[in-house]
């Protein structure tokens, strides 16, 4: 546990450190330097700015679709309710490309007459009425966030409405203060969906925040904290060098760890008050509905689901379409998935991309699962032993990468680590090591919730019987914890092959080039050769089908009611 | 029906899935009558208070309740629907129709809560109370509400016999002081003779579904 903690802080503490040192500022300075610079001002208020409107603009769509979900029987519940949980274990790139597709001129929205991409008819429109610079990236990038946050709507509100016991409903009809809509929706409602809302709400605005992928591609000609991080962590933490930079890097560093870390502890707040509430509502759930969903339930429910696959079918389709550079006419044919196997125009061929991505997450899985394993049990004894305050502190402690974005991360072992130690630089693990700090968290989350309702009997149990302490544990702990086990383990995997923001930042400069990478070292080439966009879109297509393989399993080992898990 | 009758209730069929439930069904009640329908287990006797309460759809079904506006009914449910988000106070006070200082409130809850004999429970969680505290806590809910008409749906069945008999007299107690009509259905003869004014046994107000015993499964 406390290797992890280190692991986690000391390499960005010694990058502060080395920042702090190169710029000769100490931390207060830097952050007054931020608000004295144009640039640092101008990502603050554009991050701000599109993580509240995406928060806003998820809820009001994800709203409706929980609730139209969580009230009516549906048939194929299950395959609904993972279709619209694909979109948070996509890798943020490969939702790039999907939206980057999606607003292609000859696109489909184009063809509709919304060109978001080069923001020509009522788009440009727009722009010119308004001044408002670049207004279809922006809503791109919206529609982006929303389509990336949906399912944490659907995972916190969606269980809580349909294990609900409908006599609530009944019962507060027949009280004066439920007798009106808003009555009920004041007594009733808000009360019980109002946490999980709010829950929803905060994680929606730290993944907006902190979002790299999508900024980068789908708003290019602005930053975010974390692009701006990333765009001047190159040339950051040497002396002598590009001073600015690391000045950059240091001040959006702590403004933004400031912010996220406000953010998770509030978030953590509301998760345990929506905790309790969705347990009780659990504990005193009865009747299943049987009410069918109506035209206006079907609609919302089916769109969202549409919604939730389209860019992934536009990736795939993507990948098999060819411009033809002397007409600008398409064809389809695989010869653009035949350059990306064969490492074509790109410093890596997809095979080659595809093993480094499965070592690292190979390796990430078997460091961070035994961890977070480990970690979640100490917590669980702690909590037993009525050490409760100090299993407080422990479990906060762990949560701290989550408050580090990816890129901070990949910028902490980059300054902090490989800039120490440089011979590092050729250590094929090096990438692996943010994967784990960033997933190991999630492995904690899954885990603990499991672990706190182990029953102790069966351990003693195994015991008594005079088992092998091996064996005690595989009957007493292990087959019983093989579920969340699975599911940590899958999406462990998932997030390591998607993770984009501090493989960007370390592996750009290897030659380790994960998919992900790939895919976006691929779509920076110039476009004047025609397979280059398809040969992107191929290895995208790749990523997502591993990312999907993991996915199936996870959530055929997910239980049905689960919620608000990860 | 009498012409004095308060409510009457004329149900031709009820199915559930194409099965008749029961039909035939009529009954009628008196104002500040207490009646209870008896029958057994899963014959439907929810169900007709649901289609009274307008819970479930009653499709050509005659159910006349009187005319004026305000008539309001009041449900309590086999197993006590109490907001665990909220206290015992304050789920008393989600049956408060008019809008009240502080101190009204304080002292409607304190009239309240002496009705049901669970003085000093205000600030209490609702997760730390037994089934009958429960169940009188959601009576004085319903009844704060001042219903016309009040529909009790076997509402002291997860209690043990001695519990059953002194809540029931006791609820009896409080809706004659308050004057309110009820129906009350139950599979306990003991419990009716003890709350209702009337029995009226289920075989003889309505033409039972002869195939099927256990319509509660149907419900489900």
């Amino acid at each position: 546990m406390i290797a992890f903690c280190g692991l986690t802080i000391i390499p960005l503490a010694y990058a502060i450190h080395r920042l702090t040192s190169v710029t000769d500022l100490t931390v207060i300075d830097a952050m007054l330097n931020f608000f004295e610079d144009d640039d640092t001002i101008r990502a603050l208020k554009f991050t701000m700015l599109e993580a509240i409107i995406s928060t806003i603009m998820t809820l009001l769509v994800g709203l409706p679709v929980a609730w139209y979900l969580g009230r009516y029987k549906w048939k194929n519940i299950r395959t609904i309710r993972a279709l619209l949980s694909v979109p948070f274990v996509t890798p943020s790139i490969v939702v790039a490309m999907g939206f980057l597709m999606l607003i292609d001129p000859g696109g489909l929205l184009d063809t509709i007459g919304i060109d978001l991409r080069l923001e020509t008819g009522h788009v440009g429109d727009l722009a010119e009425y308004t001044g408002w610079a670049n207004p279809g990236h922006f809503i791109a990038l919206i529609a982006a966030h929303v389509w990336f946050n949906l399912s944490l709507v659907m995972r916190f509100i969606e269980p809580t409405l349909s294990t609900m016991n409908q006599s609530w409903e009944e019962q507060i009809r027949f009280l004066p203060a439920g007798r009106t809509a808003y009555g009920r929706f004041r007594n009733l409602w808000l009360p019980i969906l109002g946490p999980a809302a709010l829950c929803s709400a905060c994680l929606c605005f730290i993944f907006s925040f902190s979002s790299f992928a999508l900024i980068k591609w789908l708003t290019p000609n602005q930053d975010n904290l974390e692009t701006l991080m990333a765009k001047s962590g190159g040339s950051a933490g040497i002396y002598g060098y590009r001073i600015d930079t690391s000045e950059v890097v240091l001040a959006t560093s702590v403004v933004q760890l400031l912010i996220l870390s406000l953010a998770i502890i509030l978030t953590a707040q509301i998760q345990k008050k929506h905790s309790s509430i969705h347990s009780i509502i659990t504990e005193n759930s009865r009747q299943k509905t049987t009410k069918k969903p109506g035209k206006m339930a079907k609609t919302t429910v089916y769109s969202a689901v549409l919604y939730s696959i389209l860019p992934l079918i536009l990736v795939a389709i993507a990948s098999f379409r060819i411009r033809d550079s002397s007409d600008g006419s398409h064809s389809y044919s695989t010869a653009a998935w035949q350059e990306a196997w064969s490492g074509n125009y790109s410093t890596t061929a997809i095979p080659d991309a595809l093993l480094n991505s499965l070592t690292y997450c190979i390796i990430t899985l078997i460091i961070a699962l035994p961890v977070g394993y480990v970690i979640a049990s100490c917590i669980a004894r702690l909590e037993i032993e009525n050490k409760n305050k100090t299993a407080k502190m422990v479990e906060f402690a762990t949560m701290i990468p989550l408050a580090l974005s990816a890129v901070m991360i990949g910028l902490g072992i980059l300054i902090g680590l490989l800039k120490w130690a440089p011979e590092l630089f050729s250590w094929m693990l090096i990438p692996a090591l943010p994967h784990i700090i960033i997933t190991t968290p999630f492995v904690i989350r899954i885990m603990l919730p499991a672990i706190r309702s182990l029953e102790p009997e069966y351990f003693e149990q195994a015991n008594m019987l005079g088992l092998s302490p091996i064996k005690a544990w595989w009957h007493g702990r292990f087959s019983i914890l093989r579920a969340p086990i699975v599911v940590s383990a899958a999406l462990t995997m998932a997030f390591s092959l998607g993770e984009f923001g501090a493989s960007w930042i370390l592996v750009r400069s290897g030659s380790w080039d994960s998919l992900s990478v790939l895919v976006d070292q691929l779509m920076g080439q110039p476009k004047f050769n025609p397979m280059i966009q398809p040969m992107a879109m191929a290895a995208a297509t790749t990523l997502m089908c591993l990312t999907f393989i993991l996915f199936i399993v996870a959530e055929k080992f997910r239980h049905s009611e689960e919620g608000s898990g990860f | 029906m009498s012409e004095n009758s308060f409510v009457t209730v004329e149900i031709k069929s009820k199915k559930f899935d194409n099965i008749v439930v029961f039909s035939k069904l009529k009954l009628s009640l008196k104002e500040g009558e207490i009646i209870s329908i008896f029958g057994p287990s899963g014959c439907g006797k929810t169900t007709l208070l649901r289609m009274i309460a307008g819970l479930e759809v009653s499709e050509d079904n005659d159910i006349s309740v009187p005319s004026n506006q305000d008539f309001s009914i009041g449900f309590i449910f086999q197993t006590p629907v109490l907001y665990p988000h909220l206290n015992v106070g304050k789920n008393i006070l989600l049956g408060n129709k008019t809008k009240l200082s502080k101190q009204e409130k304080s002292d409607v809850l304190k009239q309240s809560l002496a009705m049901i004999n669970l003085s000093g429970y205000n600030n209490r969680k609702v997760t730390t109370l037994s089934g009958g505290e429960s169940q009188r806590v959601a009576l004085a809910r319903a009844l704060l509400a001042e219903p016309d008409l009040i529909l009790l749906d076997e509402p002291f069945s997860s209690l043990d016999v001695e519990s059953r008999r002194k809540l029931a007299s006791d609820v009896k107690r409080i809706l004659k002081e308050k004057r309110v009509s009820a129906i009350h259905v139950s599979h306990d003869i003991e419990e009716a003779k003890i709350i209702s004014d009337r029995i009226l046994i289920w075989e003889e107000i309505c033409k039972p579904n002869s195939t099927s015993n256990n319509n509660e499964d149907v419900q489900r």
